[in-house]
């Protein structure tokens, strides 16, 4: 059952076999594992309960809904937005569908640096194919790539860079490309639709609407989870399992607002965010790269996942909706509202950077402002090496889309930058990436929570549980010891699924 | 003598600006003379790139309700986000203008300093001046491209659910794509 907090008469004490915070692409697999073991347990959910016929496809509504902070969720210099999910099913409600395993490249580092174990390649086979046959991955038909995506397949061709089309989880995907606001056709096959009904039926409880503000420990293990409704009462789990599922950055701040054990202080450490730039090409033709599948073409000419790489740039897609691209054009007032007029013949793409920066998690305690808990904040700032793989992905972006025929290229600087031939692409240089210099989002938070067995540098063994505070499990991105190079949703829903037997075996015990 | 300063110094804030617009009644965040600091804001960020009255012009922002929409959008932030935006508009009226030079405050310019004073913030060597432009101009841009009299201006056909026979975009404003 599906309990809105919003609705709560009273103030609630519950006992659960577990309590798993967030319900995104971890926690649901993890809230389903619990479930089909007879273990039903329960989950708070910081944001509501949506189902396709909620979705109106209309930015200014979908956006404070769906995303973190109203969508407004920023690094704490406000120069890189941060776009999160909040609802039941978390960011698989919005995201664009992307499949792709966690590189073996990766996985094999994280075995040699970080002292991951029992994740190797052979090892995490089983869950990844558990998850994608579930969510029923396939790859996108060359029919259904639309026009903005053909700018990037032409481009890479006529350069001769290497790239390829992308998988994804949908069936029955009409095109309509609103799927960053929620799919009102019920195509995405993600954790709302898939996983979270067999968890309900099993007997699992969902409190949407309910943000958890306290997990409860006496030092040594967890006793329960507090939390608090959109209406104010106050929501109790009692449990001896308790697995944090609310993204990297959420599961970091609730880490450290309950302030778990962490002698070695690193919750919430070695953030890493996937930012990525935008460059823009302005074809004669209409584009209209807000209709059709948004992303399902990449670019991996510039992606080594070797240690020491010198490429870390991955390459795809990016369109947004009239309030998103109006948001990152650059200017204001005429200028502004002209470049506005050609918005369909505006192909996109974006450069995200496997990132080495690290950031932090940390929580800001609002002065002023008793009675509130303490607000997830990001910090951020970009190291040189990363500055310099952003120029090389900015211009290599510039460089496709040239090839593809784009009548002008602009980087959304402030100033602009303008290209029209190859000769200019150099142009773009490191004084861009200064922050605000251009505008940078991310959509991927990885690490923060990292997997390892030396407690001195990973915050959870290999098997999720916390190197300090038996009972306390995490499923999300935050596990994740490095960047992943790519989108991470089938990583999360295969490690979820991989450590899921852990936390089923501590509920048993 | 502490009662005195704070006294002068909410007159020299708040005084000064039209208490009889209508929309006072509805604020549910924004204090009353940031009506002004916002419509003001509105109409320089987006402002037309032709005359209102040409053909295929957009609309102005008072015409989609901009500021309406900030107001609302500020009263369901968290409380400490809400606190942060009205400090934001708070300093565009009485302290941005002066890192651009001018002695007034940002209402009180003419249009073409009022773009100085913004041109100023975009470029500013201060990285949270910079953010907290960009910041405002999203909530406002927000508030303009919401509306679908606006959509005619990109050729932005609309959302597909729902949409009304004919389209969401008035006749007069498809004439421009």
């Amino acid at each position: 059952m599906i309990v809105r907090g919003k609705d709560l008469a009273s103030d609630v004490v519950l006992d659960a076999p577990a309590c798993v915070v967030g319900t995104g692409a971890g926690g649901s697999v993890v809230l389903r594992a619990l479930a089909r073991a007879g273990l039903p347990a329960i989950a708070l959910e910081e944001g509501g309960d949506h189902l396709p016929e909620d979705f109106n496809q209309r930015e200014e509504q979908m956006i404070p809904e769906l995303f973190q902070d109203r969508g407004g969720r920023m690094t704490d210099d406000l120069a890189i937005q941060v776009l999160q999910g909040r609802g039941v099913g978390g960011s698989t409600i919005h995201n664009t569908n992307l499949c792709k395993r966690t590189p073996t490249e990766i996985l094999e580092l994280w075995e040699r640096r970080y002292g991951v174990v029992g994740c190797s390649p052979r090892e995490m086979d089983a869950a990844f194919t558990t998850i994608e046959r579930d969510l029923s991955v396939s790859r996108i038909p060359d029919d259904r790539i639309n026009a903005n995506n053909d700018v990037l397949r032409r481009g890479i061709a006529s350069l001769g860079w290497r790239g390829g089309p992308l998988s994804h989880n949908r069936i029955g995907c009409i095109g309509s490309g609103f799927c960053e606001l929620g799919c009102a056709y019920d195509a995405k096959q993600n954790a709302r639709k898939v996983l979270v009904p067999e968890a309900l039926e099993k007997g699992a409880s969902i409190y949407a609407d309910v943000r958890a503000t306290r997990v409860l420990h006496d030092g040594t293990r967890v006793l329960g989870v507090e939390g608090r409704a959109a209406n104010g009462r106050k929501v109790t789990i009692r449990t001896k399992v308790v697995v944090l599922s609310g993204s990297a950055v959420g599961s970091a701040a609730l880490a450290i607002e309950s302030e778990l054990p962490d002698p070695y202080q690193q919750q919430g450490e070695q953030l890493h965010i996937h930012p990525g730039g935008v460059v823009a090409g302005v074809f004669d033709r209409p584009i209209d790269g807000h209709r059709g599948i948004p992303q399902s073409f990449e670019c991996t000419e510039w992606l080594d996942l070797d240690e020491r790489s010198s490429k870390r740039v991955w390459i795809t897609t990016a369109f947004a909706h009239p309030i998103g691209t109006a948001t990152v054009l650059p200017g204001f007032g005429a200028a502004h509202m002209r470049a506005m007029r050609g918005y369909r013949h505006l192909a996109v793409l974006t450069a995200m950077l496997h990132d080495e920066t690290a950031g932090r998690v940390w929580v800001k305690r609002p002065a002023g402002l008793e009675g509130f808990t303490g607000r997830p904040m990001l910090r951020y700032k970009m190291n040189e090496g990363d500055r310099q793989q952003l120029v090389i992905g900015l211009r290599a972006c510039a460089r496709i889309l040239l090839a593809a025929g784009a009548r002008e290229v602009v980087v959304p600087a402030i100033p602009p930058i303008t290209v029209r031939r190859e000769a200019d692409v150099e142009r773009i240089d490191g004084s861009v990436v200064r922050p605000h210099g251009v505008p940078l989002t991310a959509v991927h938070p990885m690490g923060t929570m990292r997997l390892g067995e030396d407690p001195r540098r990973a915050v959870v063994r290999s098997t999720g549980e916390h190197h300090h505070l038996r009972g306390v499990f995490v499923a999300d991105g935050s596990l994740f010891p490095t960047s992943l190079g790519g989108p991470p949703q089938i990583s999360i829903y295969a490690f979820a699924e991989h450590l899921s037997r852990y936390v089923v075996e501590a509920a048993r015990r | 003598m502490t009662i005195g300063a704070t006294g002068v110094a909410t007159m020299l804030r708040t005084g000064g600006y039209d208490r009889s617009d209508r929309r006072i009644a509805y604020l549910r965040a924004l204090p009353w003379w940031q009506l002004a600091v916002v419509d003001a804001f509105a109409d320089r960020v987006c402002a037309a790139d032709v005359a209102y009255d040409a053909p295929g012009a957009p609309p102005t922002p008072s015409e989609v309700d901009v500021t309406l929409f900030v107001d609302a959008y500020v009263a369901d932030s968290a409380p400490e986000i809400r606190r942060d935006l009205l400090a934001a508009f708070g300093a565009l009226e009485h302290a941005f203008p002066a890192l651009a030079g001018e002695a007034h405050r940002f209402t009180a310019l003419s249009p073409a300093r009022q773009d100085d004073v913004l041109r100023a913030l975009e470029r500013s060597p201060i990285d949270l001046v910079r953010g907290a432009f960009n910041g405002l101009k999203c909530l406002v841009m927000m508030g303009y491209y919401r509306d679908p009299r606006t959509w005619g201006v990109l050729g932005y056909d609309g959302p597909l659910v729902m949409r009304p026979i004919g389209g969401w975009v008035p006749l007069r404003y498809r004439s421009s794509t």
